[in-house]
């Protein structure tokens, strides 16, 4: 089985589960408080040489909250001029000054989660009152110190009828894109699942109703846009295991870098060389068209089907009847995190 | 087959180079126009001729200027990659059997 990337070019680094919120959909189910378990503040440093030496491009850093790391801005500014870097962010902890110093570092895009566009909305499902006010309000200083910036957002039953005003919110505010993401079965969205879920009629309807305002980029990976990302996909936790992509975090594990080289993982773990091979029981032909992968999101094909090659039923054409709303009784069993595999 | 991605520190950001712009980012070492111009016409004869070589070269030389992947030094009148500019191939299998 050949996978489909000889060698990585860009990745995630998930760098904390501690966050200054508590969000209500957390998919880490961050804490306040950072464990000492973490990667520290050397081991992140000595990673970005090893991802420099070996090639890649783009680090793309995420969490919980970066930010909340109290090493944050120093890691930034270690890999601001050796990689393209991205980071995603809840905006609170984000001003004027701090958006011209990741402007002066070298951080190359920032995206800022807001999950409505009211107020009310936000605020409920970040668990702090006034996030809303500080995320839009960073958003505005990004834009304002050159800082190419976008909003992300995570479609769900709280929020699907606000899809349009956050459109248009976000270009308001200078947001260049907006990327509207499904919804997983992970952390604390899988617990309050049938709260949130909306079925996939409900999911497309909201989609296919999006004007965007001229100028404004929409990012979404529903039919005929549901992409295999999987064969360029790689990942690192916080506490430096390699999990491939964030949206499998509680499936797999191919090492942590503390004991194996990441691209070790990359090259031997036998499960995530035939995720990035991309076979895939049948696929959607249009979004194999307009995507060049096969078989949309593995971590929503395995999540509701148990299977690594099964069809996304995210995607209309390939949902094979499956109701997105209803998860499967073994996901909300005790975590069956796949122990380490051997390397081969 | 391959692809070239490039990135640029002074304003952030990656590029995907086709093979021609690859191969001119590669000649782009502090070589002199004239050099370069000789080096592509060198690289890409008989598919093209001198004058359309030449043609090619300038607007390749142009766009990646404007994306501040290169730059031009006026005054030895040289080019060479923007400071931090650094650029990797990154082998992508054939889709056979996808």
């Amino acid at each position: 089985m050949r996978s489909y990337l000889e060698n990585p070019v860009k990745i995630t680094l998930s760098i904390t589960k501690s966050c200054n919120q508590a969000c209500k959909l957390c998919y880490c189910d961050c804490s306040a408080e950072p464990s000492s378990e973490e990667l520290s503040t050397a081991e992140l440093l000595r990673l970005i040489d090893y991802l420099v030496e070996n090639g890649f491009m783009q680090v793309y850093i995420e969490g919980g909250e970066p930010l909340h790391r109290p090493d944050m801005m120093d890691v930034l500014r270690y890999c601001g001029r050796k990689l393209m870097t991205l980071l995603r962010t809840n905006g609170n902890l984000i001003d004027g000054p701090r958006a011209r110093e990741l402007k002066a570092i070298g951080v190359g895009r920032v995206l800022v989660d807001l999950m409505g566009a009211r107020p009310q909305t936000h605020d409920e499902h970040a668990g702090i009152a006034g996030s809303f006010a500080r995320a839009c309000g960073a958003v505005a200083a990004l834009v304002e110190a050159g800082v190419p910036t976008d909003v992300l957002t995570i479609l769900n039953r709280r929020n699907v009828d606000e899809m349009q005003a956050l459109l248009e919110l976000a270009h308001r505010i200078g947001a260049e894109r907006v990327g509207i993401l499904r919804l997983y079965p992970l952390g604390r969205a899988k617990r309050c699942w049938p709260e949130v879920a909306l079925s996939l009629d409900e999911q497309m309807r909201a989609i296919r109703a999006l004007d965007p305002p001229d100028g404004l980029g929409l990012m979404q990976s529903w039919h005929p846009r549901d992409h295999n990302c999987c064969w360029q996909s790689a990942t690192v936790d916080a506490f430096g295991n390699s999990i491939g992509c964030v949206y499998l975090r509680e499936y797999v594990n191919y090492g942590n870098i503390r004991a194996t080289p990441f691209l070790d993982t990359w090259h031997k773990d036998p499960l995530y060389r035939r995720l990035r091979s991309g076979e895939v029981e049948r696929s959607c032909p249009d979004c194999s068209a307009s995507q060049g992968t096969d078989g949309g999101c593995r971590s929503t094909a395995y999540a509701f089907h148990g299977r690594w090659d099964a069809p996304d039923p995210f995607c209309s054409q390939t949902n094979d009847g499956v109701d997105l709303r209803v998860l499967p009784e073994r996901l909300l069993e005790k975590s069956g995190k796949r122990p380490r595999s051997p390397v081969a | 087959m391959e692809v070239c991605i490039v990135f640029t520190p002074d304003n952030p950001n990656l590029f995907t180079l086709n093979s021609t712009a690859w191969l001119v980012f590669d000649l782009c070492d502090g070589r002199s126009w004239k050099r370069l111009q000789k080096a592509y016409y060198d690289a890409v004869e008989p598919l093209r001729s001198p004058e359309e070589a030449r043609d090619e070269l300038m607007g390749v030389v142009s766009d990646l200027e404007r994306k501040g992947i290169i730059e031009r030094n006026p005054v030895v009148r040289t080019l060479r990659p923007r400071p931090g500019a650094r650029g990797r191939k990154t082998g992508v299998a054939s889709n056979e059997g996808r």
